[in-house]
């Protein structure tokens, strides 16, 4: 199913109840799969409609690269995470990469590099590292997550 | 001491390192003087460990505590006393075992 | 409070997502949140009694099974009649579901995440 149209089916399900609060679940690869690139679609599809309210997206397993700094796409690709900062800045949705997932794949922030004694850091802006409790939180505080893998 | 790596919050670096007498050296670096009733706690730890595989955050360390050692013991107040803080977290890190992930 | 299924369907050994499915379930349960297991596909493959894996294969992650009642997660549930688990050796604390029950669980849940 397109990506739109799934957005449609889910708003459209929810029409007379209360305005939905989601938050998203992303734990595909943002090389081996569209998990990144079709949640982004999907975020920007749901904030078309005002009442929908997004707290946060939650990246977890390989879906964590999408905060690596240092990679450089073709310059005729699409830059998934670039696209992701932008969405975050304009909107200003929390961007959470697991901590755990993201330091066992070298997604390091400045206070992970001190504590690994690292010579660099690698996390990209836009993005911030929290423990799986964030994403309790999240599930906790909204109507529905969606998982994108 | 000088020798054995931790990390910067003092957990171990090589697991295979622990011996009691380093658990001694850890505790008195958090000011604790181990006693019986510290050691059945740690030996409890490393012996879940080594079954699962995984360090308890402190609801299962309550209650693999309760069954090993009875109802008495395997409660959060007790813990608390012989591990002040996160007594998951720092008898962990006295028996030589990975932070527990998420801890509270 | 919301109850969530843990659904692992990868194998343990191609990849860190049984790992991973795994960890959240502990944490969930760290946060006393209610949660469930079930295994399918390639996961049952973590089930199998008798499992002699190297240091390369990652952490004996079947070592958890045994584990999990401490940390309250009780309902591990698996397909019955599933050709991989039909002729084999496996963990004794699954329920196993006829395939209605299969098929229902999934909508007895607020939260599914899938591994």
């Amino acid at each position: 199913m397109r990506p739109f149209l799934l957005v449609n089916l889910l708003l459209n399900c929810n029409k007379a109840q209360n305005p939905m609060h989601y938050a998203l679940l992303v734990t595909g690869s943002p090389y081996q799969t569209k998990a990144c690139h079709s949640a982004l679609k999907f975020l920007k599809a749901a904030l078309l409609n005002k009442e929908n309210t997004l707290e946060g997206v939650f990246f977890y397993e390989d879906a964590v690269l999408i905060g690596n700094a240092l990679t450089q796409p073709p310059r005729d690709e699409f830059d998934v995470r670039k696209a992701w900062v932008e969405l975050t800045n304009e909107h200003k949705i929390p961007l959470y990469l697991c901590i755990a997932a993201s330091v066992r794949r070298g997604i390091i922030n400045e206070t992970e590099s001190q504590r690994y004694e690292l010579p660099q850091h690698s996390l990209s802006e836009g993005f911030q590292l929290e423990g799986l409790g964030t994403f309790v939180e999240l599930m906790n505080s909204t109507t529905k997550i969606i998982q994108f893998r | 001491m000088d020798h054995i790596g931790v990390d910067e919050e003092g957990y171990l670096l090589n697991l295979a390192d622990w011996t009691p007498e380093l658990a001694n050296t850890l505790a008195a670096q958090e000011s604790l003087i181990l006693t019986e009733m510290h050691w059945e706690i740690i030996f409890l730890l490393r012996d879940f460990y080594q079954k699962f595989e995984v360090s308890p955050a402190m609801r299962p360390l309550v209650k693999a505590v309760s069954k090993e050692l009875g109802a008495e013991k395997g409660r959060s107040i007790y813990l608390m006393k012989l591990f002040p803080g996160s007594p998951p977290k720092l008898a962990a890190k006295i028996a030589g075992l990975p932070k527990p992930a998420n801890c509270i | 409070m919301t109850n969530t299924l843990i659904h692992l369907s990868s194998s343990p050994y191609s990849s860190l997502a049984c790992k991973e499915g795994l960890d959240l379930a502990l944490v969930l349960a760290t946060f006393e949140q209610p949660v469930d297991l079930c295994f399918s596909g390639a996961a049952l493959s973590l089930l199998y009694n008798h499992q002699q894996t190297t240091k390369e294969d990652g952490k004996h992650l079947y070592k958890l099974l045994d584990g999990l009642e401490f940390y309250d997660i009780d309902n591990i549930y698996i397909e019955r009649d599933n050709e991989l688990t039909k002729e084999v050796d496996i963990w004794p604390g699954t329920k196993a579901l006829d395939q209605k029950d299969w098929y229902a669980l999934f909508s007895q849940y607020q939260h599914v995440f899938r591994f």
